[in-house]
């Protein structure tokens, strides 16, 4: 029962928000109200498992809720960052001087909503159904600035994203639906039962394209063109709640309905679905090395930690599952706070592009050291949360038999570091002409979430263990 | 309840068309609105009445079946009454006070056929008659005929090609009657029925099957038939082509699944029809075909009846699949279909209302003048793309999965890429509505709270049907 009302949190904030959209503030009021109130009842329901089923739209596919471990997890981590990310567009909005601020609060506390129904469904319906409203919600957010280039990259991302799942989710749902007679979770001996063999592939390639949302290449390109969003956007929906949240239904659907074991006398399939995932971790990660563009540097970072998180998932072994997941919570810390470094340069000096950046490392010494502990995290160096995540996927890669795939890994990392560490060299070469410059250091609302979520993910790397106990599957 | 009471539905609006034409304007304008009112109240307490009885069947005049004319209530007739009086209902609500303005001296005889026309379509749902089934086929053709020629311009040229497209179509349909007539010796749906359970059947019921069949895809306005519909719902008012386009091809597509399934069993279709997937596959191309038209479109009223076109082929295609579960499909979108059209036309309405045109270039920036109407249709739209809770993602749904489980996957296909093209059309309409300045209309009301009523009523209805859908369909199966 308790688990609808998380849920609803981000609801009635968007329901206020959308009532005193002309009340100055009310926006940013009710959000930070709404995040704090669902930590603390997050915090308080001591992780009790729940499930509630609301009404049956079809037999066997209701609109329903129930809470696992990894949703509680999940959810957590979104509320928090939706708080700490409230905070920082206040800063961020507030210096840029945006007249629409409450309509972003209003579609981000919406799209905050749609991420954690995704979160809490029980069914794969219920799924469906908020994975499809997070898209509508986005969509605004996407288009903020209503220019030439929101236009072209909102395109995008409503032809990738909606079309994907129009045309490959909705149609694997009803092969998945017409074969079973169910769309439950954990499923799997119906599933092994009754789909024939050759169908089984195709509904998992469908499934596996069909979450355009964690942009598998080559669905993956309206991830950098969302970027033109403002940052706050990029950083909690297109580094977590929107990405995290297709790796997230990944996760779900071949681990509790399609199941593990359908897997295990696949062995050619395996290794087919393994190649497509590296081949996105490898190419986004050369991608990205020539990216100039701060954002999409990041952005291409991204799409190659989410094939890191796919890839830990068609492994198809329990201890990759696991870094998979952890893989989630830690990337979600490190990539948020280099976005919110990447928004806070922006905000103090206009500039997108690193080949600019020079210099700016003495004058924002804060935000730069910020940038090296989430790059840091993005590579997997110890003392980061990212270390834990990845040692469990390359323990999950030599399990699962797979050593080529823990080189994959190790090279992921070491083009990482080729792409993320360059930025701050940059930033602290000397440049005359900033000398003089008045340039200091990100208005307070923006630096002391930047902090916040430095720290954070440090902080994973030392009680690992709580997170590895929770999330560990059974 | 009393049976004969029932009967007052089909009475009512009779009454009233004859009533308008003798009254003072003003008088019969809100006469017409108590009529709608009362019909609508009538076909929900008939349908509350059956949901816990049994349904029945109600004999003119004390006239046996055979003799007689028979209606027939049942509770998938009146959900769709109910809709079609709701429909009714709520256009009398949105135009009410601009009939005068639109019609000037010919308000009563609009009035007038427009009752005509509702009756026709309660006749042509509830009757169990055949032959009385085409008398009200032509009562609805006439009337529609003449509500078109109301409009302006290419008004007439579009009413006369339908009143001769659609004179065939209903002639064809008497053919066939009459072949049936002259086999069996009855006209009774379910006389026939039992007559041609244990037969088996010979030539001449394949001719009257095809005539029927073949009449009736033409007033559907069934690809390649469909000449006629397009320029008669452009060019006719806008108040006409809000409730006709909705109804009237979603009744005649009704009246496939109640003559031929009414009569014969799906063996016995299948028997005589043995290509009959021809029609699926005809329903595939005609998928195909809108769809890639509907995004060349550069006025909403177009675009929306290329939709309309391809979700006549969705009815055809899951209907001639001929399967238990997606019969109930077909049956689940007759009712979110007529909606989901109503919502897209009225929102349409509205905008025509305060913009005067519906060209994508005269719609620059209006979801900032018009907030509460761009979204409603975008609402509208998205229900048609087929987006979860909505009505059209749950007949979608259904239709594909009927699809899916009797193997005919490239119909399947179809649907999804009409919705990938409406995708495409939508997100080419959002920066024209929502980017750019708007300097036209000087005030910057929205439209009055009257249609918002009606919008927020019809968008509402889509959720509502999508969100109880459940139990919608265990009703119709």
């Amino acid at each position: 029962m308790f688990c609808v009302y998380y849920i609803l949190i981000p609801l009635i904030v968007f329901l206020l928000t959308f009532v005193m959209l002309k009340v100055k503030y009310s926006g940013a009021f009710f959000n930070i109200v709404g995040s704090l109130s669902l930590i603390f009842l997050l915090f308080s329901s001591q992780f009790k498992l729940s499930t509630i089923s609301i009404i049956e739209f079809l037999p066997n596919a209701s609109l329903a809720f129930a809470t696992s471990n990894f949703s509680f997890i999940f959810a957590t981590l979104v509320a928090f960052l939706w708080f700490v990310t409230v905070i920082y567009s206040m800063g961020y909005l507030r210096t840029l001087d945006d007249k629409k601020e409450n309509k972003f609060f209003m579609f981000f506390a919406i799209s905050i909503f749609s991420a954690l129904g995704v979160a809490f469904s029980s069914n794969l319906f219920t799924m469906y159904l908020f994975y499809e409203l997070l898209t509508i919600s986005t969509f605004p957010l996407v288009s903020h600035y209503q220019d030439s280039q929101a236009v072209s990259s909102g395109r995008k991302y409503v032809l990738f994203i909606l079309g994907s799942s129009i045309c490959l989710l909705l149609p694997a749902l009803i092969l998945l639906y017409s074969f079973t007679g169910t769309l439950e979770f954990d499923q799997a001996q119906l599933v092994a039962n009754n789909v024939p063999r050759q169908m089984f592939l195709i509904i998992v390639l469908m499934f596996l394209f069909g979450f355009a949302k964690s942009a598998l290449m080559p669905f993956h390109f309206w991830l950098p063109g969302a970027m033109v969003a403002p940052t706050p956007v990029s950083a909690l929906l297109h580094a977590v709640a929107v990405v995290k949240v297709g790796v997230f239904c990944l996760y779900k659907v071949f681990y509790h309905t399609l199941g593990f074991e359908n897997f295990y006398h696949l062995p050619y399939f395996k290794n087919v679905l393994i190649i497509i995932s590296s081949v996105t971790v490898i190419l986004s990660s050369i991608i990205a090395i020539n990216q100039d563009g701060l954002k999409k540097r990041l952005a291409y970072s991204t799409i190659s930690q989410l094939g890191y998180i796919i890839l830990g998932i068609v492994l198809f072994s329990q201890t990759a599952l696991l870094g998979a997941s952890l893989h989630i919570v830690s990337h979600a810390f490190s990539k948020i706070t280099l976005f919110f470094c990447a928004g806070a340069i922006y905000v103090v000096t206009h500039k997108k592009y690193i080949s600019e950046l020079k210099g700016l490392g003495y004058k924002m010494p804060i935000t730069f050291s910020c940038f090296l502990i989430g790059s840091l995290g993005i590579i997997g160096f110890p003392f980061t949360g990212g270390f834990i995540s990845k040692w469990q996927l390359l323990k999950g890669s030599l399990e699962a038999g797979q050593p080529l795939v823990f080189c994959i890994f190790l090279l992921g990392s070491f083009i990482a570091a080729l792409y993320l560490l360059p930025v701050i060299f940059t930033a602290y070469q000397k440049n005359p002409n900033f000398e003089e410059a008045s340039i200091s250091e990100a208005p307070i609302y923006c630096l002391i979430p930047i902090i916040i979520t430095a720290s954070m993910s440090i902080m994973i790397f030392f009680c690992n263990d709580f997170l590895i106990e929770v999330l560990r599957v059974k | 309840m009393p049976e004969r009471i029932s009967i007052l539905i089909i009475l009512i609006p009779f009454i009233g068309a004859l009533l308008f034409p003798l009254l003072k304007h003003n008088i019969a304008k809100y006469l017409s609105l108590i009529v709608s009112m009362l019909i609508l109240f009538l076909a929900i307490f008939i349908f509350s009445n059956i949901l816990n009885n049994n349904p029945f069947e109600y004999n003119l005049g004390g006239w046996k079946r055979d003799v007689g004319v028979a209606f027939w209530f049942n509770k998938f007739n009146l959900i769709f009454c109910i809709v079609l009086s709701s429909i009714y209902l709520l256009t009398q609500i949105f135009f009410i006070p601009h009939y005068h303005i639109i019609y000037g001296k010919k308000l009563t005889k609009f009035l007038s056929l427009q009752a005509l026309f509702f009756m026709s379509c309660f006749g042509l749902i509830l009757t169990a008659d055949i032959f009385n089934l085409y008398v009200f086929l032509e009562i609805s053709a006439l009337s529609s005929y003449a509500l078109i020629a109301l409009g302006k311009g290419r008004a007439y040229v579009a009413s006369l090609r339908y009143l001769i497209l659609g004179s065939v179509g209903a002639s064809l349909y008497l053919l066939g009657v009459g072949f049936l007539f002259a086999k069996f010796g009855t006209l009774n749906i379910f006389e026939l029925q039992s007559i041609v359970q244990n037969q088996v059947l010979g030539r001449s019921t394949f001719v009257s099957l095809v005539l029927i069949i073949l009449g009736l895809l033409l007033k559907m306005g069934q690809f390649p038939f469909y000449i006629w519909l397009p320029e008669a719902y452009e060019h006719s008012p806008t108040s006409v082509s809000t409730f006709m386009a909705p109804i009237s091809t979603k009744v005649s597509a009704f009246l496939l699944f109640k003559v031929l399934l009414g009569v014969f069993s799906i063996s016995q279709i299948k028997n005589l029809l043995p290509e009959s997937t021809f029609f699926v596959h005809l329903a595939t191309v005609s998928i195909f075909y809108f769809g890639a038209i509907s995004i060349r479109q550069n006025c909403l009223k177009k675009m929306l009846l290329c939709v309309l076109l391809a979700e006549i082929s969705y009815l055809t295609g899951s209907f001639w699949i001929l399967s238990k579960s997606s019969l109930s499909a077909f049956s689940f979108h007759i009712i979110s279909d007529s909606l989901m059209i109503f919502a897209g036309f009225v929102c349409i309405a509205a905008i025509e209302y305060l913009n005067k045109s519906s060209q994508f270039k005269d719609l620059k920036g209006i979801g900032r003048k018009m907030p509460f109407t761009t979204m409603c249709f975008i609402l509208a739209l998205l229900s048609l793309i087929g987006l979860p809770p909505m009505c059209g993602f749950f007949s979608k749904f259904y239709i594909i999965l009927g699809a899916f489980k009797e193997q005919h996957f490239l119909f399947g296909a179809s649907l999804l890429f009409s919705s990938l093209m409406l995708v495409i059309a939508t997100y080419k309409l959002i920066p024209i509505l929502f980017f750019e300045d708007y300097k036209k209309i000087a005030s910057s009301r929205d439209v009055p709270l009257r249609m918002k009523f009606v919008l927020a009523c019809s968008i509402l209805s889509l959720f509502f049907v999508g969100i109880f859908s459940g139990s919608l369909m265990k009703l119709i199966s």
